[in-house]
């Protein structure tokens, strides 16, 4: 990871899931993702964090669309929205 | 996460390339993936992904996508199943 500055802007759930591969974390790791998302998530198929990553990457990496995708498909908020499109193109930017 | 330099290798091939760039897809299935919006390797990676690194699945996605057969499928697996050897 470059830059010891814009770590310091991160959360420590952010830098938490940036810093070690993610495996098969459940969906509950990625960083926006709250205890009810989660249960939503899960609901409809995305139990590990893997396979949301998988859905941002089938949007073309666009946040705009995935944060519309994941408001209205699968309940999140505005923040949760976001914070969760925010942690995956980041980890994308770190591993791809 | 320190890289092995087979590691980067295969992360470098899902930074932005063509999806004509995996194993297994020529120009023709590239094309055809293209014209279905599969355009760039990480969007297959992607798809890998939320068919949950089933090959069966994604044997048959390549299939109906692009009329893949047994072996360019098998071959195309390959690619994203290394990288998540490497990354996930």
């Amino acid at each position: 990871l470059q830059g010891t500055k814009e770590m310091d802007h991160m959360s420590p759930r952010l830098r938490a899931f940036l810093s070690e591969p993610i495996g098969e974390k459940d969906v509950g790791w990625v960083d926006g993702v709250s205890r009810e998302l989660a249960i939503n998530l899960v609901t409809k198929g995305f139990t590990k964090a893997y396979i949301l990553l998988g859905q941002f990457l089938l949007m073309h990496k666009n946040e705009a669309e995935f944060q519309k995708w994941i408001i209205c498909c699968c309940g999140a908020t505005e923040c949760e929205a976001q914070e969760s499109s925010n942690c995956l193109k980041e980890w994308c930017a770190s591993f791809l | 996460v320190s890289l092995c330099q087979k590691g980067r290798e295969i992360g470098r091939a899902y930074g932005g390339k063509p999806v004509g760039s995996l194993a297994g897809i020529g120009e023709v299935l590239g094309k055809k993936l293209e014209e279905r919006g599969f355009d760039k390797a990480y969007v297959v990676l992607g798809q890998f992904l939320v068919l949950k690194k089933d090959e069966d699945l994604f044997w048959e996605w390549l299939k109906d996508t692009c009329g893949a057969n047994a072996k360019q499928s098998r071959d195309c697996f390959g690619c994203p199943q290394e990288w998540c050897d490497a990354f996930l």
